[in-house]
Parts: structure tokens; sequence; C-alpha cells
């Protein structure tokens, strides 16, 4: 049952909804008019507006889940303490909410990989032009932050599904957004269209998976908490191919948020086709909410067929898993390989990252519970050192379109003589990327290549492996496109504060969090 | 002493950040690297001292900065260690390492991006530094990394020449094909031993996986039908990693390529250093290594097979970079080979003596250059050595050196080799290393003559000697190039006794008859090529054939071509990769380049028309995969659960 204690536990999600409809309703109180100056200005004060707010409910994230600074029992009464301790009283821990959301070190983490991501997308669009009505723009980013923090929590199929659509329709209009671009308009009906297919096969399964619990409760019990993952899965343990068709079509309707192979499809043609800012924020955060949802989805729903993925016995879901992640490990690094357009070059290597984070998920099948917690917190660093180098490299990417016209590899020619601080900033994205210690990236791949290894998928690994030479290829013709190629035109790019800030916090996070990777381990080991 | 030894690489690193943040000037720059690099050398002799005055068995300092990872069982310390091994290597890396920056202050004099170049040669010492102190796999893969990296940006230094770009991306990809199978060697040494250190951190701490090789002694794995000893598969890995970063067969294609670098880089990274981090890594982790007999014999043959094919190939090379390059990568076999026969002093012996003189014959060639006005052809030199006495004379001493000559330093460590393979029945690897060391001398000697002797044959250019800059340290290094020999005389055996606590070798025998035909071949075949190429030296024109062409004919075309290795990778894994990406991105990727012009032609008419172009564009398409995916899955499954 809810409570009304339970509000603390909700504090971010709130607070988002009432940020999102502060920026909303702000747009009104603005000056009114076509001319060039009070668009800017409309864009300006809504921009800031949300990051701002954005930055301070990362804040309340932070102190609630306690996970920088814990107030001791010991402390003394006052304001100020009292403030925190009903914080923290809503931090980590305790039954779902209603048996539908969960807030749990999983969610606490997570929610702050993604309200973090939203704030850098947020300082990103701060030199952007969003068209007539900034304010929309920046309130869907906020909802669909909204609905991905509801996803990483969400405990029960029907508030999955909702958190799912919430994610995914702001995402939708953000992608289209600008809609005298033939091509954002086509990303955002692409988008759209597939996420209709993806969704109705979603539900399929969650209705499959539903009905099979029904079966196996008979009529006795009360039927409340039958959509809860965990319930499904103790009263389908013992149900043989419905369940296993539900898990797949699950598998299915998600792989296409994650964009593994072969529900990639789409991801390429958005990616390329939305403002970058937008590609920015949809390759991280909704790609960090799908993989923690699925986590628990799988690991919740269908714990009796984990399987195993070295192929040898019959296989469950780590043994799909395994096969898409080296169908997308393969696919997505060499059709990366003849790409002339930056975006869509990136588009593959984010394809070809997320067959490496489904490693992460093969550990669950480890015998031992300690490799499988390993195997989460390997995800888990791997989801925030993604993010963080993936918000870096598309916001460079973001300024160097802005400024150059365009985002082909020929526009990064020179790039080094144009702009040198914003082409090192580049640079270490894309090496960190590419997994050159001691950038994080490095230790994501190695982590997660060793959890992969102890869960038992050897071959995968070495397939993987394999396909980093690949990967370094390709992004290397990025770095010499933008340090050894001559320019074609010298014209200094200037580098805004915003998207500066943000590549900066990208950057430093990608450098610190590599050199001392235990800062972000000990918390991630909590879950 | 823990913070001595941590000076040994930070102070390379202060330079870097000097250079990269504070430094605008060009003469700054050069004495600020180089005194950073020299100030390491100092403090290495320190270190040495401080180690020296150790009892033999404690030789081994290990200082930990912080955990650089800590999760569960995965604990990976970021700690340094200096022992007998780390010493020689540091000594020969900062040594060099300083000389080379001092050269290179001379020899960029004039570049536009000379700052940033010594920030790139401050960063390489750095990291190289790193990778021979490292304690543990992972920060030796860091620095392995790190120094991949700055060879990377330092081959792609000149990008204005054409081939630098290409050959730059070239060998940072082809390493990666050894980082690969790194990669895979620690996570499998993580398995097997549950630590990446090498030895157990100070007194009563866990033991590292070197010292508990016995572990995994039997234990097999793979297939039923074909399973292998664990330390085979470990060492192998490993073997694979050392080809990419050695430059051994079949991956050594990159480094002479590599060439298009500033000069005193290919000194630096491509002979006296980075290259031997492959050698270096197989003396470290020795003991993996000799608990797999199969593995050896690769190791072996590997080695033998490269020093004979790098061999050949630098007799037939026109440029004065090439040739050298190729003798490097052959000189590499050596090491490798000694690595592979258990003779693993012998190995660093060779790399310690070649280290000096391959730097001094990449230097006096970087003089050469210099002087020439950026010749490198040798068919257009020619008659130098009145013009540039001193890089006349030092080169020749590399020469000699290189060609074994007693009482070179090239001579005793060759011999060692040699020695070694006499001793312990290896006939066939004798036969090709010491084919291979005829070849050298004859190279050599082709070499001299032809940039020092005759006259000049392309009169477009008049050559001045270096600057002194750019001399002294040429002195210097032929002075070690003379002497340097002297670090393990047959009986006295220094560097044996020294590295004794670490690879635990007997002293090997001095083989006075083979010491006698092996100076004596040399000779011979370094006085042949030195007078085939004087007395014809009016048959050679610029752009035109080797005058030994004519005799062996298509041998020569291959050997200059460095036995079409490279055309063969050229044609089928490259051509390869080609045709599947490219196919994958039809099936995959029908959008493509070619699909977005026509969607954004069919959008233009607005919303409605592109809405009919949707329904009967691409999204059909991209339906139909997920579809076709869905039911592979299914499928997959169904298949799975049979």
């Amino acid at each position: 049952m809810f409570q009304l204690t339970d509000i603390p536990r909700l504090l971010p999600e709130i607070l988002l909804l009432v940020l999102a409809l502060l920026v909303l309703g702000s747009d009104i109180l603005e000056r009114w008019g076509r001319t060039p100056a009070a668009q800017l200005e409309r864009v300006k004060s809504s921009a800031s507006l949300t990051a701002i707010g954005l930055g301070m409910v990362l804040f309340v994230a932070l102190l609630q889940s306690g996970y920088i600074y814990r107030l001791p029992e010991t402390a003394p009464v006052n304001f100020f303490t009292n403030i925190i301790r009903n914080l923290q009283s809503g931090g980590p821990g305790g039954e779902p909410i209603a048996g539908a959301f969960a807030t749990d070190h999983l969610t606490m983490i997570a929610r702050l990989l993604i309200i973090g991501a939203a704030l850098v997308t947020s300082l990103l669009c701060l030199d952007v032009r969003p068209s007539a009505h900034p304010g929309e723009f920046y309130a869907l980013i906020i909802f669909s932050t909204l609905g991905m923090c509801l996803m990483v929590g969400a405990n029960e199929f029907l508030l999955a599904y909702l958190a799912i659509e919430l994610t995914s329709i702001p995402l939708y209009l953000l992608a289209g957004y600008f809609r005298n671009d033939p091509r954002s308009a086509e990303a955002g009906l692409k988008y759209f269209l597939f996420g209709a297919i993806s969704s109705a096969i979603l539900l399929y399964g969650m209705s499959l998976a539903f009905g099979a619990a029904l079966n196996g409760v008979g009529s006795a019990t009360n039927f409340n908490d039958l959509t809860r993952f965990d319930r499904i899965g103790t009263f389908t343990a013992s149900s043989g191919g419905l369940i296993t068709l539900a898990m797949l079509f699950i598998v299915a309707g998600m792989g296409y948020k994650l964009a593994v192979v072969p529900f990639h499809s789409w991801s390429p043609d958005v990616y390329e086709g939305a403002p970058t800012p937008i590609t920015a924020f949809i390759s991280t955060a909704s790609k960090a909410a799908g993989f923690i949802l699925l986590f628990r989805l799988l690991t919740k729903t269908f714990p009796a067929m984990t399987g195993s993925p070295t192929l040898d016995t019959a296989g469950g879901w780590t043994a799909v898993l395994a096969v898409l992640a080296l169908l997308t490990v393969v696919i997505g690094n060499l059709a990366a390989l003849p790409q002339t357009n930056v975006k869509r070059l990136l588009a593959y290597s984010s394809i070809a990252h997320a067959g490496f984070v489904v490693l992460g998920l093969l550990a669950w099948a480890a015998a031992q519970p300690f490799d499988r917690e390993q195997g989460l917190t390997a995800l888990l660093y791997y989801l925030f050192i993604y993010s963080l180098t993936n918000l870096g490299a598309f916001g460079a990417l973001a300024l160097i379109g802005q400024q150059t016209g365009g985002d082909d590899l020929t526009h990064l020619r020179g790039l080094s003589r144009r702009n040198l601080p914003l082409a090192l900033l580049f640079t270490v994205c894309i090496l960190s990327l590419a997994g050159i210690p001691p950038l994080g990236g490095f230790f994501a791949k190695f982590y997660i290549f060793m959890v992969g290894w102890q869960s038992g998928a050897t071959w995968l690994v070495v397939i993987a492996v394999v396909m980093t030479i690949v990967s370094l290829y390709y992004y290397l013709r990025l770095l010499k496109a933008m340090f050894i190629e001559p320019a074609t035109d010298l014209t200094p790019v200037s580098l805004p504060r915003g998207i500066g800030a943000a590549l900066a916090i990208a950057v430093v996070g990608v450098l610190v969090l590599g050199i001392f990777p235990n800062l972000i381990l000990s918390v991630l080991e909590r879950v | 002493m823990e913070l001595l030894i941590w000076l040994i690489p930070l102070l390379p690193f202060i330079g870097f950040l000097l250079n990269v943040f504070v430094i605008r000037r060009e003469r700054t720059a050069g004495l600020v690297a180089s005194g950073m690099v020299a100030a390491a050398f100092v403090v290495t002799l320190i270190a040495v001292g401080v180690l020296a005055s150790m009892p033999p068995e404690e030789r081994r300092i290990v200082s930990t900065a912080w955990e650089w990872i800590n999760t569960g069982s995965f604990q990976v310390p970021f700690a340094i260690m200096f022992d007998p091994l780390t010493a020689v290597m540091a000594l020969l890396i900062t040594g060099v390492g300083a000389l080379i920056h001092v050269y290179s202050i001379g020899y960029m004099h004039g570049d536009p991006r000379v700052v940033r170049y010594f920030a790139y040669l401050n960063l390489f010492v750095t990291m190289m530094l790193f990778l021979v102190m490292a304690n543990n796999l992972l920060l030796l893969f860091l620095g392995w990394e790190g120094v991949g990296l700055c060879s990377f940006l330092l081959i792609g230094f000149w990008f204005e020449r054409k081939t630098a770009g290409e050959a730059a991306v070239k060998a940072f990809v082809v390493n990666r094909i050894g980082d690969a199978a790194f990669i895979l060697a620690m996570l499998a040494i993580f398995t097997y031993f549950g630590t990446l250190n090498f030895y157990s951190e100070g007194e009563g701490g866990a033991l590292g996986f070197l010292e508990r090789v016995g572990d995994i002694a039997g234990l097999r794995v793979g297939p039923n039908w074909q399973p292998i000893f664990v330390s085979t598969a470990i060492s192998f890995l490993l073997l694979i990693g050392a080809t990419g970063k050695s430059a051994q067969f079949p991956l050594f294609v990159w480094l002479p390529d590599a060439m298009a670098g500033p000069t005193p880089v290919s000194a630096l990274i491509h002979a006296a250093t980075m290259v031997t981090g492959g050698v270096y890594l197989m003396a470290r982790t020795e003991p993996l290594f000799v608990a797999s007999f199969t593995t050896q014999g690769w190791v072996t043959w590997i080695g033998a097979l490269t020093a004979l094919m790098a061999g050949t190939a630098a007799m037939a090379q026109w440029d004065i970079k090439r040739v050298l390059a190729y003798s490097t990568v052959s000189q590499l076999g050596f090491m490798v080979a000694a690595c592979g026969m258990g003779a693993y002093v012998a190995a660093i012996f060779h790399l310690l003596t070649h280290g000096i003189f391959k730097a001094l014959l990449f230097l006096a060639a970087g003089s050469v250059i210099h002087g020439t006005h950026d010749t490198q052809d040798m068919r257009r030199m020619g008659g130098l050595k009145d013009a540039m006495p001193v890089t006349f004379r030092t080169y020749l001493i590399g020469a000699l050196a290189l060609a074994g000559i007693f009482p070179l330093a090239g001579f005793w460590s060759k011999d060692e080799i040699l020695a070694h393979a006499v001793g312990h029945g290896h006939t066939p690897i004798f036969i090709i290393l010491f084919i291979t060391s005829l070849f050298t001398a004859f190279y050599m000697g082709r070499q001299v003559a032809l940039i020092f002797f005759g006259t000049q044959r392309d009169p477009s250019y008049h050559p001045h000697e270096s600057p002194q800059v750019m001399t002294v340290p040429l002195i210097v290094l032929a002075v070690g190039a003379i002497i340097g020999g002297a670090i393990n005389l047959p009986v006295l055996h220094w560097l044996t006794d020294w590295l004794e606590p670490v690879l635990h070798e007997q002293a090997g025998e001095f083989n006075l008859w083979l010491a006698l035909i092996a100076t004596i071949g040399a000779v011979g075949m370094g006085y042949l090529g030195w007078w085939i190429y004087t007395t014809n030296a009016a048959k050679i024109k610029i752009g035109g054939k080797d005058p030994i062409y004519r005799y062996s004919g298509d041998i020569w075309e291959g050997m200059a071509e460095a036995w079409y290795l490279d055309r063969l990778y050229q044609r089928t894994v490259v051509a390869g990769f080609e045709r599947l990406s490219d196919f994958l991105a039809r099936v995959f990727d029908p959008q493509g380049v070619d699909g977005l012009v026509m969607g954004v032609g069919r959008f233009f008419g607005g919303l409605a028309n592109s809405l009919r172009a949707v329904q009967t564009g691409y999204v059909r398409t991209y339906a139909l995969v997920f579809t076709v995916g869905v039911l592979l899955v299914i499928g997959f499954m169904l298949w799975i659960a049979r």
C-alpha cells in the first residue's frame, strides 16, 4: 500500500515533475514575440532554468542516497539536520512502494546516472537553437528523465510499461523536434513507428507472462500483486513453453530500447537525424535505463530459466543474450567501418558498446552469488563510463556540427588547428570509447570482459576482444581527421561555456574514474 | 627510497605537463624535456646504487601509490617496483632517452610544433618507464598502450607527409592485435591465479602469479579432442602480444612504415625502447614461458624466422631508415629467439647493447638526413665521409658494433646468443641465426659504402656536418657502442650475476672457436658488402636497380618487399574486412548514404508526403528485420532446447 511516509522516497521523481511543469509554465511568462532577440531570451531562460533545476534535483538525489555524506545517528537535532534526516529516511532500502517501485541501491545509483545525464544534456542544449517553443523542448527532456527514473525502479509490469512509454514518447518528439529539417522529422517518425512495434511486442510478452502466472496460481490466491516481477517468477517457475515465449518477446521488446542487433536498425537513422544533444541523451540515459530494467525483468521474472551462456547445455535467457551480444558486437563494429558520417559512426559504435554491456548481464549465470554481484557492478560501471564518454563525444560533435555546418568526417578535418582544446576533449572521449588506458573506457571494458569470462562465455569474450581491434580502426579515423588530415577551412571554432562545461564534466569524469575507479566502485558494490 | 623510485617516471611526466600547459617557446621546451629525462637518469643511477647495496635475494623495492581497483576479489594496486631487471631497462630508457632528447633540440630546430613534439616525447618516456616498472600486468598494460599511443602520435607528427597518417594508423592497429591477445592473457591469468601482481607486495603479502606458476602445472583447457596446457595457452597469448609490440613475424609489417616519423623518434621508440617491450615482457614472465615447452618452441622459431626474413629484407632497401628498420626487426628476432631457447640474460644483454648502437645508427642516419636536406634515398648520397667526418666515424662504429666485430658491444651480446644455441643443441636455430648475422654484416657494409664512399651521386645539395648539439650525443653513444659489451664479458659476467635474482640463470660458456669464426665471417661479409658497392658505385643510378639485381632478379624483388607479407595482408585481411563491412552495411544499413539522399528528397514535400514515403519506404524494411530477428531468436531457443 502507498503510505504518506513513502513520499520522501519518491522525492526526486516528484521534483522532476514539478520542474517540468515549471519549465513549461515559465515560458508563458517570458517576453512574447518572434524577433530573434525575444526568441533567444526565451531559449536562454528555459535552458538555464532546466539546467539549474536538474542540478538541484541531482543534489537532492545525491544527498538522499547518502553515498557522499551520511548523517550520523548522533547528529544534533536542528532545522538542517532534520531536513537531511528526513531526506535520508527515504534513502536506499525498504520494501518496494506499493509493491511497484523499488527504492534499493540499484534505483538510487541509476537515478543519479540518469539525472546526471539529463543535466549534462541540458548543458549541451544551452547553446543549441531549439525552435519556436523552447519551454516544450526542455520540459520534454525532463519528462523523459522522469520516465527513466520510474523505469529503473519499476518492479511491476504495469509501471514498467508506463515508464517506458513516458520515456519514449517525449523522445520521439525530441528526435523530430526540428520539423523543418527533413532528417530530424524523418528520425522522429521512424523512432515513433519502430517504438510502437517494439512496445506491442513487449506488451505481448508481458501479457503472456501474466497469463502463465495465472495458470500457475490457480484461483485461490489474491491476484492483486500478480504483475510483480518476483510473483510471476514464483508462479511460473514450472511452466514450460509459454513462459519461454514470454521471455523472448520481452527480450526482443527491450532489445529495441538497447539497440542490440537485430533490433537496432532504427538507431543509426534516429541518431543521425535527431538534434545532436538529444542523440547524446538517447544513446546514454535511455540505454542505461533500459539495461537496468532488463536486468530487473530477467533476474526477477525469469530466475528459473537463467541457463548458461556457454551454449553447451540447454540455454536460458543468458544463452539468448549471449547470441545477441555476439551479433551486436560483430555487426556493430563492422558496420561502423565504412561510415562517413560521424554521428552515424558513433551510432554504430554505441550499438557495439551495448553488446559489451550485455556481457555484464551474462554473469547472472555464474554459480557463485559473488560473481553475479560482480557482474552487476561491472555493468553499472560500464554504463557510467559509457554515458560520460558518449555525452562528451556527442556534445563535442553537436558543437562541431553547429559551427562547421555538418557532421561528416570531412567537417572534422583540421579541427586541432581550428580549436585545439575542443579537439583534445573530443580525443579523450574517443580514446576512452576505444578503450585506451588509463581512461575509464579501458577499465570498464576490461572489467566487463573479466566478468563475462568468469561467467563461462569465454568464446564471446574472445570475439569481443578481437572486435575491439576493429573498433580502434574507425576511432582512429576520427583522430586522423582531426589531427593529421589537412584542413580545408581554417576559421577558428569557438567553444561556448555551456558545452565547454558539459565536455569538461565528461572528460574529467572519464579521466578520474579511470585512474581512481574505486571512487565509484565502492558505491556500485553496494547494489 | 620508495619516493625515489616514484621520481623516475614522475620527472618526465612533469616535463610533459610543463610542455603541455606552460611552455610556449621552442628553446625552453627542449631544455626542460631533456633536463627532466636526464634527471630521471640520475635518479635511476642512485636507485641502482641503493639496490646494489642490498643483499642479492632482497633486491626488490615495491611501492604502492593507491589501490587502483578494489572490488571484491578483483584487486589491482597502482604499484611500481624496482628490481635488477627493471633497473637495467630504466637505465637504458632514461640514458639513451636523455641523449635522444638533447639530439632532438638540434634536429627539430625550426619545426613549427617543437613544443608538442617534446611533450609527446616526455609522455612516451613516462609510459615506457611505467611499462618496465609496473608491479602488475594491468599497470604494465597501461604503459604498453601508452607507448603505443605516443608512437601513433609521433609517427603521424609530420602529417604534411602523405604516408605519415597511414603509417601511424597502421602501427596502432597492428599493435592492437597483439594487445587483444595480451588482454585475453590477463583474463586467463586472473582466472587461474586470482591476481595480476607479478610478485608479492612486500613482506607477508599474497604471492604474485609468477611465484605460483606451479599451481597450473598439468592443468588443461579446451575441447576434449584437443586439450592444451593452461600454461601453453597463457604464454602463447603473451607471445602474440609480444610479437605485436616487438615487431615479430607475422606482425612486423608496421615497423618499416613507422619510419615516417621524425628520425629521433625512430631511434628512441622504434629501435631502442618501445619495440623491446615484448622482449621485456617475455623476460619478466619467464616462469610462465619456461613452464610451456610448446610455446618456447614457437618463440624460438618465430624469432629465428623473423631474424632471417627481416635480415634479408634489409639487404635490398634503398631508404637509409628502412635498412635500419628491417635491421631492428632482425635483431629483435635474435632477442626473441634467445628468449625461446631459455637464454634470457643473453636476450636482455643484446637488448641493451642493441639499444645503444641502434640508437647511435638512427641518430647518425638522422644527422645524414639533416646534413643532406631531407634526403633518405641512399642512391642520391655517396661520398659523404669528407663532408661529415663525425657522423661518418660514429656511423662506422655503430655499423661495426651491429655487424658483431670484435671487441665492440654487438660482438659480445650476439656471440652469447649464438653460443647458447650451439651449446644447447639448437642446431637449426644456430644455422639460421649465424647466416642472419652474416647478412647483417653485409648490409651494413653496403650501407656504409653507399652513404659515405664513392662520389656524391646527386649534386643538387651541399652536405654539411650537423651542429654540436647533435654530434655530441653521437659521440657519447659511440663510446657506449665500443665499451658496452663490458657489462657481460665472458669471464666477469656482471650482468648475469646482476640479473640472477630475477632470471635465475647461470653464465654461459664462452665458445672461442665460434667467436673466431663469427668474427671472421662478419669481417668478410662486411668487407664484401663494402667492396661490391664501392667498385660498382658508378652503376648505381638515382631510381635505378641494385647492382646485384642483375644476378638475383626476382629474389631481390622479394627481399625488397619483405617477402610480400604486407601485400598478402592487404589482399586478404584488409580486403576481406572491407568486403565484409560493406556487405554488412548494405544488409543492415539499407539507408546508408544513398538512402539518406533519397529520403531527404522524399521528405521535402511536407508531412503528408513524408508519411506516404514512410509507408512505402524503409520503416517497412526495418520492421521486417525486427520481425525476422524475433523469429530467429525463437528459432534459436527451439534449437537449443531440442
